[in-house]
């Protein structure tokens, strides 16, 4: 039971964030952080390559996490989409905000765009793969990415001037 | 990608909450323990299973930043290895026998079991080294949790041959002055 207690103690803060950011609920996210890693136990015979298990736990993480909130969310909504343009190389220094600023305007993004934002750019998902697992377009993950880059800096910019 | 995305993106390890409920990791040990008591054979090959991924997981994340003359430590102290069984027994007995005694003119006997102590010790720098130069393999991974058995069986095997000199001494005492065994 050590050698389990320590993979908990080595992955659970990761995988936490990593849902969190999906669910956006606390009670969610620990629901599906004990069924993660009960899952990762039963299976951990499956596991071809010891090194991996922190990338094989995130995928269940991942997919746990968006399956509990599919039965919540219509991701078929997010096809509707604000004009956004490209995100631009810009002056923006995001080292002045401290990270729980940061955190929290992740938080506060919309359902949909969060899941987008943080898959694409925190967990390295292509938009295609997120389209898959979300049931969407390609280009509505491009849109809502775009469109969750311009939320978070309407959000941090009043903080920093 | 512009500086903000990157930015985040680099300091992603920054939007980790800084503690979870003690209660998930208390559920689910309560769920292992349910589902053990359903199949004791499976819950067994399971813990064995944990234990090797472990170790893996330790040594890919350790050999990304660890000097190679302290590995060991380094891992023991960022991922509390210290709770590790191996690891745990092997410095127990090592405590154990460094306080221990026996009469001088006995040393001699103990040079075998020594030297196999030396030669372990040496063979676990040469698996550190490797990992060092070649990353994590499976392999070494099993060598190392089989280096942790051997080494184990020797401690107790050099503790046994210690109580046992030390047993006759009491019964009939030597008059040569005692002396620690460097472990």
């Amino acid at each position: 039971m050590v050698a389990m207690r320590s993979l908990y103690e080595t992955f659970s803060k990761e995988m936490m964030a990593t849902s969190l950011r999906i669910t956006n609920q606390l009670a969610d996210s620990e629901d599906v952080l004990q069924e993660a890693f009960i899952t990762s136990f039963q299976r951990i015979n499956q596991l071809k390559e010891e090194g991996k298990y922190g990338g094989w736990l995130k995928q269940i993480v991942i997919n746990q996490s968006l399956n509990f909130v599919k039965k919540k969310r219509n991701y078929a909504s997010l096809e509707v989409m604000p004009e956004c343009s490209e995100a631009q190389e810009d002056s923006f220094d995001a080292r002045v905000f401290v990270f729980d600023k940061i955190k929290e305007a992740i938080h506060k993004l919309p359902n949909g765009s969060r899941e987008i934002f943080s898959l694409y750019l925190l967990e390295g998902y292509k938009h295609k793969e997120i389209a898959e697992k979300m049931n969407i377009s390609v280009s509505t993950s491009k849109s809502q990415y775009r469109y969750a880059l311009k939320l978070l800096r309407e959000k941090l910019i009043p903080i920093y001037e | 990608m512009n500086k903000f995305e990157k930015y985040i993106q680099e300091n992603k390890q920054k939007l980790e909450p800084d503690q979870i409920d003690a209660k998930v990791w208390l559920s689910i040990e309560n769920e292992i323990l349910r589902k053990s008591k359903k199949s004791y054979s499976f819950f067994i090959k399971t813990l064995a299973a944990a234990a090797v991924i472990l170790v893996g997981t330790l040594l890919m994340y350790g050999s990304l930043f660890k000097p190679k003359q302290d590995i060991e430590a380094r891992l023991i102290e960022r991922y509390n290895l210290g709770e590790y069984k191996f690891t745990q027994q092997v410095s127990l007995k090592e405590k154990e026998l460094s306080t221990l005694s026996i009469p001088k003119d006995k040393l001699a006997d103990f040079q075998i079991l020594l030297q196999q102590l030396e030669f372990l010790n040496g063979q676990f720098q040469d698996y550190t080294d490797y990992i060092e130069q070649n990353g994590y393999q499976e392999f070494i991974g099993n060598q190392i949790i089989n280096h942790y058995k051997s080494k184990i069986k020797l401690l107790d095997k050099i503790q046994s041959e210690i109580e046992k000199i030390n047993y006759y001494e009491n019964k009939i005492p030597s008059n040569s002055e005692k002396v620690e065994i460097n472990i």
